[in-house]
């Protein structure tokens, strides 16, 4: 089935342009293009869409005004703004509506792959409804002390962006936040960050204040779902503190060391959007597992019929994350299934994973994927009981 | 009568005939007397009334001697005399009696004739005593007089030390004053000699003040426009004038070309008289560079709140313009490939070999690229490409004049072209609240003005206007109002008018809106300075007028009035 993408601008000339620049994808996508922001609501009545590409400054209804009617009508279709606009204060406005953001102009090439990737994301989910819920997710809510630190630390007089970027690195929710806006070109930042220190540094402290405090891009999570969840930060966290050490040991360069960081802290994000948007099902799942007799993402399977890994690796893909981090939050716990099969950022998180699970007293062989291991040549010589 | 004499006398005598026989005695000389019996009662008597001047008393008597009621007398009532008369002077010895107080002794048996003549000289005692005392009290009076003149004086004299201290103090007050102006201060007399060479001339000039002083300010080497200086010196002084000279050139100390300000003002003596001549000056290099740091980044913020907005003009086009050629690109390799199958039927034709699957193969890819799409399309890719281009080069090119570099020095503009540029570069400031309608009189002539500051104040009234529209539409409500700029020629002056039909001007702040930092505009969306420093360009650099006309509701129109000819630099 093609997938549908709706264009909105106010410049007939700029949507002719997309329109023939994009005709050789005609094959795969169905693409229609508006005027302006009532016009493509009536389009969305008529059809349902993967994607809305949206410009910002349009006379009448701009593009915060109409990504919010999408999402309110259309929760299941990826809200993207293409702008030129560098105004802070409607791109804040348009921080809790937008999957991504690209600047204009942008080149054919980064617009075909954002598309793509974004519409390839749909088909690690099969259910509607899962879709409908998680596309909906504009913040993660964090762990009460650690949003309560942050909010203090921003309010204090004598901010430090090292501090900031320290509490915010302790937390899934608020990393994969912060991650969507330096990755998209929200800012028009330059490049993309994979380390939260670089990130914050890139915001600035003007924005990050603005974010936290009159955004409130972060939340936090009350007490009932903590209770179910409460090692999932730490799980977290050992499993980014083993990914940086096996990436350092493996030599694998700055980037990709901060990137295998950030990929281990978020691998299990799924788990917190599943316990935060569909506590009941998380519920049934949790007693599913405690029964015994299978791995939780088996459990998964059975109520949901997909993982918490692919549900993770779904939001944080619309939200831009990059390729890499998808895939290794996406197949965490079988990197055999993707396509890649070389030593990368998939196979630290899998290490790291495994690892710390088997700090718990797990056996951590049973959850290494041997056939991909085998593969990349690395299956020899492991001893996951003592870490490194 | 004479002064101190006696008029009333109390004679006391226990022997009543007697005190009679005196009293009728002093009567009868023209004395008002009184008489006492028991001396206890005489003392009752002068209690009571003491205004008595002698006493005639017995010596012995009952209850009290003559002596004691003397002492007691004397003691007492100091302005009465007393004589004591006795028999018994044996008794009593005269010096007792003296001692007592009394004036005299009469002996008994009375002789009247002797007591008329012992009152009579005791009167004569009187006059004198009351004489004598009269002149000491003077003498004490003119003495007390003195003491307090002198007093005074010493008073006067005290005052007038601590005057002359205050004087020594408020002089050297106001020496130490003079001394922390921070301005260069020279005073010159009136034949031109150097009286007065401050610290700040001493630092500006580097020439010390015993160097300069005493010495003729003509030949004095301070390193300024002296033949300016002279002049003006010469000026102020047979005029009695004061001068104000503006940035005077001269060396700074590190040989660097500075500027001064002067003041020459001729020092009033009285008012005819001028002991000479002041001169008041300021090293004003650092502050006109300031000056022209501080309009340099005026002018960059105000592009600064243009970039935004010029950044997304740009960026449109250049979105269309990229989409386009990728798409030109690949419609060339489209083209291409169809084009190496014709050359190969072309081949074949003319070789006369069979054209073998050729032609379906050419149908084939004919279908695959959408031949007639790209050939209709085509055209409108480039024509839109170059539209956008055209499009970008106008920004840039309004941009480029809009802002003017390099020119802080009046010239002759085209107020069309300009308000033209000025136009493009805020269009998106309009674009989505207002359509802009220009009404030029062509026949112009070029203006004489400060081009980037008179682009500065037409910015400034389109961003007003649009935000009056915004103001009255809503900015996200799709309707749009309308801004009218026109221009005219009226005599010596340009007319513009740029009017629009936004919410207007409140009554309540029309006499404030061209206030430094009046704004009615929430904080962040502007300086509040837009329409005071407009002002201060049309009317203080160029001597125009700026007014404006307001209907609450239905929007304003600005006027402004330019001389086209060159006018005066401010």
């Amino acid at each position: 089935m093609k997938n549908r993408i709706l264009f909105v601008d106010d410049e007939r000339k700029v949507l002719d342009g997309l329109q023939r620049m994009l005709r050789s994808m005609r094959s795969e996508w169905d693409m229609e293009f508006a005027e302006n922001g009532q016009e493509a609501l009536e389009i969305l009545k008529g059809k349902a869409f993967d994607m809305v590409v949206t410009d910002m400054r349009m006379p009448g209804m701009d593009g915060c005004q109409l990504l919010g009617r999408v999402k309110e009508l259309h929760p299941q279709t990826v809200r993207i703004i293409l702008s030129g606009y560098s105004d802070k204060e409607l791109i804040l406005n348009s921080v809790g509506l937008t999957h991504q953001f690209l600047s204009k102009p942008c080149d054919g090439e980064t617009l075909k792959t954002t598309i793509a990737r974004a519409c390839a994301m749909r088909e690690l989910l099969a259910d509607e409804s899962l879709i409908n819920v998680i596309s909906k997710i504009d913040s993660l809510p964090s762990l009460p002390s650690l949003y309560k630190e942050v909010v203090e630390e921003v309010n204090s007089p004598d901010t430090s962006l090292v501090r900031v970027s320290e509490i915010i690195s302790r937390d899934v929710g608020m990393s994969a936040k912060l991650l969507q806006l330096v990755n998209s070109a929200f800012f028009g930042l330059p490049t993309r960050a994979s380390s939260i220190m670089r990130a914050v540094n890139l915001l600035g402290l003007e924005i990050i204040k603005t974010l936290i405090l009159s955004l409130k891009i972060f939340s936090q999570f009350d007490e009932a779902g903590m209770k179910s969840l409460s090692n999932l930060w730490d799980h977290s966290m050992s499993t980014a503190m083993i990914a940086r050490s096996i990436a350092t040991q493996r030599d694998l360069g700055q980037n990709q060391i901060d990137e295998a960081f950030m990929a281990g802290l978020l691998h299990d994000i799924g788990k917190l959007i599943l316990m935060d948007k569909l506590p009941e099902k998380s519920m049934e799942i949790v007693d599913l597992f405690d029964s015994g007799g299978c791995q939780l993402w088996e459990a998964e399977q059975q109520v949901l019929g997909t993982t918490h890994a692919q549900v993770g690796a779904y939001l944080m893909g619309l939200w831009g994350l990059s390729e890499s981090m998808v895939e290794s939050i996406a197949f965490h716990h079988c990197p055999s299934m993707c396509s890649k099969d070389s030593f990368g950022t998939l196979s630290v998180v899998h290490l790291a994973n495994a690892a710390q699970h088997g700090e718990n007293g797990e056996q951590s062989m049973d959850r290494l994927d041997i056939g991909y291991l085998e593969k990349l040549g690395i299956a020899d010589g492991l001893n996951l009981n003592s870490t490194p | 009568m004479t002064k101190g004499g006696i008029k009333k006398v109390l004679v006391v005598d226990d022997e009543e005939p007697m005190c009679n026989m005196v009293m009728s005695f002093l009567a009868m000389n023209g004395f008002w007397c009184q008489g006492a019996t028991d001396p206890i009662k005489a003392l009752e008597i002068l209690k009571d009334d003491n205004d008595f001047d002698l006493v005639i008393s017995d010596i012995r008597m009952n209850g009290m001697d003559g002596i004691d009621l003397t002492r007691n007398i004397f003691n007492n009532y100091p302005a009465i005399d007393t004589i004591v008369m006795s028999a018994f002077t044996g008794d009593y010895a005269y010096s007792d009696i003296i001692e007592a107080g009394a004036v005299d002794f009469i002996g008994k048996p009375l002789s009247l004739s002797e007591l008329g003549a012992k009152i009579a000289r005791v009167n004569r005692e009187r006059t004198v005593r009351a004489e004598l005392r009269e002149a000491n009290e003077a003498i004490q009076c003119s003495l007390a007089e003195m003491e307090k003149a002198n007093e005074q004086l010493l008073h006067e004299i005290e005052e007038r030390k601590k005057a002359e201290k205050e004087l020594y103090s408020a002089h050297r007050e106001i020496e130490s004053l003079v001394c922390s102006i921070p301005l260069i201060m020279i005073e010159v007399s009136n034949d031109g000699i150097i009286k007065r060479w401050n610290a700040v001339a001493e630092k500006v000039f580097r020439i010390d003040s015993f160097e300069a002083l005493g010495m003729e300010i003509s030949k004095c080497p301070i390193p300024w426009d002296g033949d300016k200086i002279n002049q003006s010196l010469s000026t102020c002084s047979s005029e009695c004038i004061a001068l104000t000279l503006k940035a005077v050139r001269f060396k700074r100390t590190n040989g660097e070309d500075g500027l001064l300000d002067l003041t020459i003002s001729p020092i009033r003596e009285d008012f005819f008289q001028f002991s000479g001549l002041i001169i008041l000056g300021a090293d004003i290099t650092e502050y006109v560079l300031l000056e022209r740091q501080l309009s340099q980044s005026q002018k960059l913020e105000s592009i600064g709140q243009l970039a935004a907005g010029i950044a997304h003009e740009i960026n449109t086009p250049t979105q269309y313009v990229g989409d386009n050629t990728r798409f030109l690109d690949e419609a060339f390799g489209s083209l291409e490939k169809i084009h190496l199958l014709y050359d190969q039927l072309l081949d074949r034709l003319r070789a006369d070999s069979p054209t073998g699957g050729l032609v379906e193969s050419i149908e084939a890819t004919l279908n695959e690229i959408d031949l007639d799409y790209i050939r209709k399309d085509i055209p409108n890719a480039i024509k839109q490409s170059l539209e956008g281009i055209d499009r970008i080069s106008s920004i840039v090119r309004s941009m480029k004049e809009f802002s003017h570099p390099g020119t802080d020095e009046k010239t002759g503009v085209d107020i069309n072209k300009a308000i033209e540029n000025t136009i493009t570069v805020a269009r998106n400031e309009w674009k989505y609240v207002a359509d802009v309608m220009t009404d030029f009189d062509s026949s112009l002539p070029p203006v004489h003005c400060l081009p980037s500051e008179f682009n500065q104040v037409i910015l400034n009234m389109i961003i007003n206007s649009a935000h009056a529209i915004a103001e009255k539409f809503g900015e996200r409500s799709g309707r749009k109002g309308t801004i009218n700029i026109g221009t005219r020629m009226a005599g010596d002056f340009v007319k513009i008018r740029i009017s629009d039909n936004g919410n207007g001007i409140g009554e309540d702040i029309r006499s404030k809106i061209f206030d430094p930092f009046f704004t009615t505009k929430d904080v962040g969306k502007g300086t509040g300075q837009g329409l005071a420093i407009s002002h201060s360009v049309i009317v203080k650099k160029h001597g125009g007028t700026i007014n404006f006309e307001s209907k609450p509701g239905e929007g304003t129109t600005f006027i402004i009035t330019l001389p086209i000819g060159s006018v005066r630099a401010r």
